[in-house]
């Protein structure tokens, strides 16, 4: 019999990957969970103890349940800003529409801190807005300084470009004559729209309100930078477990949550979607 | 007044002029075809037609209405795709449904339209399938039904049969043909394959660069081509180049050995270079034993390759200027490889062009 | 407990970043890094003819460290650390063997030395200790010497206060004078603390435990108070208070950059900080780049906290070639011209009397007569349990 290599080879990289950079470290965050610290250092006595506080404490939900509307409303905002901006590139870009998704690109090499620091400089004290604010005569906008209003705006800033791109491709995959097929047949733009052109980038569109909804439920920068006293978030109170209180066991424990909560977010989308419904066609032609 | 008018329509892309000038008018129960070659403009009129695409001047009046300014979804025509374009997310029942739905008509009556569709079309068992579960001419037969379903003024079909396989393609045109009748409407089906044009069409809108070259019945299209162009496009034809020499009501053009002889017609001057066609079905073969050749409309050539083609055998011919290309049924004599023939064909079987000017 | 970085010499927008940067990736690291480093991490090789050393950023002066390689043909390589809880991670997962010279200050060092990770040093090989000012001198200054056998760990070079900078047009002076200011309803909107959770908690704690009448009482650990120890009670009792000094806070500033642009602005008029922001407006206010006055109370009369920075060896070093370079590298940072550079740049008032080449504006700014007011601050410490500190700093973050 013929060894069969090249499957191994293809299956095998992305298992050693996700096993490196995703099940390794999962699993040393459980186990650093069922331990506990005391003043910078880890004492392995098992217990559920971390789970008690998390379940118990009110902080602590009090922090996931601002993550959880913060994400959605940041998600939902970027999402519906980014649709007629992909639609827009898809449709009058013309030469220039690899340009444009190119330009998308560029935030993401620049990192997120930079990015940050010039949202903070648009809103901060001496910001933009602020300075033309000021000389204006108005006071300066103080629900866009150090509020969660300004973190939402910065998430959104931070994440929109990341929507835009993914809706965007999804929309270049699409086939923009299926709007023709429905229009002939009677539906008139907007029904063609959503008759055809939503449900068939619905997928892609719930792919880059994940991949804005997950990295912003954990957010740490930018509730950090920009949140104000009341603007403490899951995944900043998180780091302040890692970094200034070195209670690492229960930041663990912090951790295993939010990744159990994002899972079964994603999972339950996916079960409340027809995938089929949305022309995905990975099943084949079963 | 006719069901169909286009009225001096054209569509310019950039400084390309997709659709020039086009005028057409196309009576209620007809079958016509638009035939031409690749990027002639034969989609760009179809979604002209289908609001698709607004003219760059012109207009488009169908059933007495101008329609010109009027969004497709308000025009009630409907169009088969070349890539039948079905809604890849809803089953076969739904996008048979689709057009129903959107006129709104109630349930009952939509469940009965799509049941007689799914009879006439063969698509029982299907309607649970979504699209990519079909074959292609399963996909194909949706493709049409959708468009017969909802009844519309006019079907449009762009090349619907392009990606199916000769045979499915012949079933495929008979059953169009039929549909039409039945229903009673007018079809405008574009193709760059004439015969599929010439199997199903009551007339043909030969389009070339844009322009109709001719609008006409499919015999007089292929009997009487009005261009050198239609003659060498549609059917299969040799071609002969000279300098016209008319006498007494005929005019010839001799070289290479031969001389062909036809009635004289106007727009043809002495000494004018002109081309002659012939079609391959009315050569006529004889053995080389039997003589005769040297008369006008008459060759030596040596059978070079016999091609078979069910009923016919086509033979491919070499003589002095060239080949020449005879199509005959296989009831009559046959030739093999190497046989010395005589080829001839009848004076009014001869087409005469003035030569296109690129000297073709 | 951490101190922002600054530069002073030349305002404030660029220093922003690598303190940020560096937060970042303390906060991306963390997450699987305190996890797994410990097991993981193999200590660096130690290359000879190199001097390795764990500090602040800002204190890196070029000239200064080129100088001295230049003059022992040797490499200085320094990492630097955002906080001294960071510092005290890198030594405990061996990086005593790393580094042979490390910053830390308040009672840190006295730590790093009961738990052996700095070793004793010679101050006879260090003469330019002699010129420190008396308050930093081994009889009054007790945080660098070992009780028991009176060895000395480590020397003093800079020190600095959190008082509070406030807008001295905005604030009277005799309400500054207290740390109720800072939860004073009159600036509501206008105030600003420091993100970081002792500095919060340990200075509401001066302001609980006098409010609780708790802090010259007789103490449960028998010594005198302590804002990083703080009973139960005194902790509840912060938490009240930071949970009622929410809503008058504009923000908790990250970095001395946001804090100067939010001073300046105007759109706060008071907040705690190392007087750093202080100076560089007091400087901006010279040249005539801003109109508003600014001044700093350096100890509120409840009493306020304090740092002084050291220089320590860590106890990877036993060669006594090493140790030598050590010494002589610490001598060179105190060496008045040196240590007054570093000042300057770094905005920190230096341990080291430097009132005979400073100009009398100098003198003030960096608080050179006012050294002798050190003694009345409690000094940096570790919480005396970082666990419950940070239950009462989330439940105030969540209020
Ligand atoms: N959107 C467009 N932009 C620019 N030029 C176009 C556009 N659509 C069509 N054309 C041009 O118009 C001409 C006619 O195109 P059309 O698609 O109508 O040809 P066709 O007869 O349908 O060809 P085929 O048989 O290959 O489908 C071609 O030259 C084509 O390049
Ligand atoms: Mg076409």
């Amino acid at each position: 019999m013929k060894p069969r290599v090249a499957p191994a080879i293809f299956l095998g990289i992305p298992t050693v990957f996700l096993v490196g950079l995703f099940v390794l470290p999962l699993l040393s965050m459980l186990v650093l969970s069922v331990w506990r610290t005391e003043n910078y250092h880890i004492i392995r006595d098992f217990s559920f103890h971390n789970y008690e506080v998390l379940a118990t404490e009110g902080a602590y939900i009090t922090f996931l349940v601002r993550s959880l509307v913060m994400a959605s409303a940041v998600s939902l905002i970027c999402t519906l800003l980014a649709w007629p901006i992909a639609y827009g590139i898809t449709l009058y870009g013309g030469r220039y529409k690899l340009l444009f998704s190119l330009a998308f690109a560029v935030p993401f090499l620049t990192g997120e801190v930079l990015r940050i620091i010039a949202l903070q400089g648009l809103l901060g004290p001496l910001g933009l807005l602020n300075g033309v604010l000021l000389s204006l005569g108005a006071a300066p906008l103080r629900v866009i300084m150090y509020t969660n209003v300004a973190s939402a705006i910065g998430l959104v800033y931070l994440y929109l470009p990341i929507v835009v791109t993914v809706i965007y491709l999804s929309l270049l995959n699409f086939d923009q004559r299926l709007i023709d097929a429905a229009t002939i047949f009677g539906a008139s733009p907007a029904r063609a729209f959503f008759e055809v052109t939503w449900p068939l980038n619905l997928f892609g569109t719930l792919i880059g309100f994940a991949l804005c909804f997950i990295p912003c439920l954990s957010a740490t920068l930018a509730p950090r930078f920009l949140g104000g006293p009341n603007g403490t978030l899951y995944g900043m109170a998180m780091a302040q477990q890692f970094g200034e209180s070195g209670t690492w066991a229960l930041g663990a424990a912090m951790g295993v949550v939010l990744f159990a909560v994002s899972v079964l977010l994603v999972v339950g989308v996916a079960r409340l979607i027809d995938l089929r419904r949305t022309g995905f066609t990975g099943f084949g032609r079963g | 007044m006719a069901y169909i008018h286009l009225d001096g329509v054209s569509k310019q892309y950039g400084s390309v002029w997709a659709v020039d000038r086009v005028n057409m008018a196309i009576e209620k129960h007809e079958f016509v075809s638009l035939l031409g070659p690749s990027g002639s403009g034969k989609t760009t009129l179809l979604r002209i037609i289908a609001g698709l695409e607004r003219p760059t001047t012109g207009r488009v009046l169908i059933d007495g209405e101008d329609v010109t300014e009027l969004p497709p979804h308000k025009r009630g025509v409907a169009m088969v795709f070349q890539e039948f374009l079905l809604f890849p997310h809803r089953t076969v029942y739904e996008n048979l449904a689709f057009p129903l739905r959107m006129l709104k008509l109630p349930k009952g009556e939509i469940e009965a339209r799509v049941e007689w569709v799914v009879g006439i079309l063969a698509l029982r068992g299907l309607e649970k399938r979504y699209p990519n579960q079909l074959s292609g001419g399963q996909q194909q037969r949706v493709a049409l039904g959708r468009g017969l379903v909802g009844r519309p003024k006019v079907l449009l079909l762009d090349e619907p049969l392009a990606n199916l396989d000769r045979e499915l393609r012949q079933e495929m045109e008979v059953e169009i043909r039929k549909h039409q009748t039945d229903l009673g409407i007018p079809f405008i089906y574009v193709t760059h394959n004439q015969e599929e044009a010439l199997s199903m069409s009551d007339r043909i809108a030969v389009v070339r660069g844009g322009r109709i070259e001719d609008f006409a019945s499919r015999t007089d299209i292929y009997d009487r081509p009005k261009t050198a162009f239609i003659a060498q496009f549609v059917g299969r034809s040799n071609r002969f180049t000279g300098t016209a020499a008319t006498a007494g009501g005929t005019i010839s053009l001799s070289g290479d050995g031969v001389r062909i002889e036809t009635a004289t017609r106007p727009g043809i001057a002495d000494g004018e270079r002109v081309a002659a066609y012939v079609k391959n079905e009315k050569v006529r073969l004889r053995p080389a034993s039997a003589g005769g050749a040297g008369a006008a409309n008459t060759l030596a050539a040596t059978v070079r390759y016999v091609i078979l083609r069910g009923a016919y055998a086509e033979y491919v011919l070499g003589w002095s200027g060239g080949e020449l290309v005879a199509s005959r049924p296989r009831s009559e004599a046959e030739f093999t490889e190497g046989a010395e023939v005589v080829a001839c064909w009848d004076a009014a079987d001869v087409d005469l062009f003035p030569a296109p000017e690129d000297g073709r | 407990m951490t101190k922002s970085t600054f530069s002073s010499s030349d305002a404030a927008a660029p220093s922003a970043s690598p303190v940020s940067r560096r937060t970042v990736l303390k906060t991306l690291a963390a997450g699987t890094a305190g996890a797994l480093a410990a097991p993981y991490i193999r200590p660096a090789y130690a290359a000879p003819a190199q001097l390795r050393a764990l500090m602040w950023e800002v204190y890196a002066v070029p000239d200064i460290v080129g100088a001295f390689e230049e003059k022992h043909k040797i490499k200085f390589s320094p990492t630097f650390f955002d906080g001294n809880s960071e510092a005290y991670n890198k030594l405990r997962i061996g990086g005593t063997r790393d580094f042979d010279l490390v910053q830390a200050d308040g009672f840190w060092p006295g730590l790093y030395f009961r738990e052996k990770l700095i070793r004793d040093i010679d101050y006879a090989k260090i003469p330019n200790t002699a010129n420190v000012y008396p308050v930093f001198k081994p009889d009054r200054f007790k945080l660098l010497t070992d009780e028991a056998s009176g060895k000395h760990f480590g020397v003093t070079w800079c020190w600095g206060s959190y008082g509070t900078t406030y807008n001295a047009g905005e604030v009277p002076k005799e309400k500054v004078q207290t740390i109720e200011v800072l939860f004073d309803p009159a600036f509501s909107g206008r105030l600003a603390t420091s993100a970081r959770f002792e500095e919060n908690i340990a200075l509401t704690g001066i302001l609980a435990a006098t409010r609780l009448g708790t802090k010259d009482k007789p103490r449960p650990d028998g010594k005198s108070f302590n804002p990083y120890v703080l009973t139960d009670e005194e902790l509840a009792e912060v938490e009240k208070l930071l949970i009622q000094q929410k809503p008058l806070l504009l923000t908790r500033y990250q970095d001395n950059t946001t804090l100067q642009q939010l001073l300046e602005s105007g759109a706060i008029v008071a907040a705690p900080e190392f007087a750093q922001v202080y100076r560089v407006l007091v400087q901006k206010k010279d040249k005539g780049e801003i109109s508003a006055d600014f001044s700093h109370q350096l100890v509120p009369k409840e009493g306020g906290l304090g740092w002084v920075d050291t220089w320590l060896v860590t106890t990877g070093v036993t060669d006594p070639a090493t140790l030598d370079i050590c010494h002589d590298f610490m001598n060179t940072f105190l060496a008045p011209e040196n240590i007054k550079k570093i000042s300057l740049i770094a905005g920190s008032s230096a341990t080291v009397d430097l009132r005979s080449i400073s100009t009398p504006e100098e003198q003030k700014l960096y608080l050179m007569d006012r050294t002798e007011e050190l003694s009345s601050m409690y000094m940096f410490d570790q919480p005396s349990s970082t666990e419950k500190w940070e239950r009462v700093w989330s439940r105030v973050q969540a209020a």
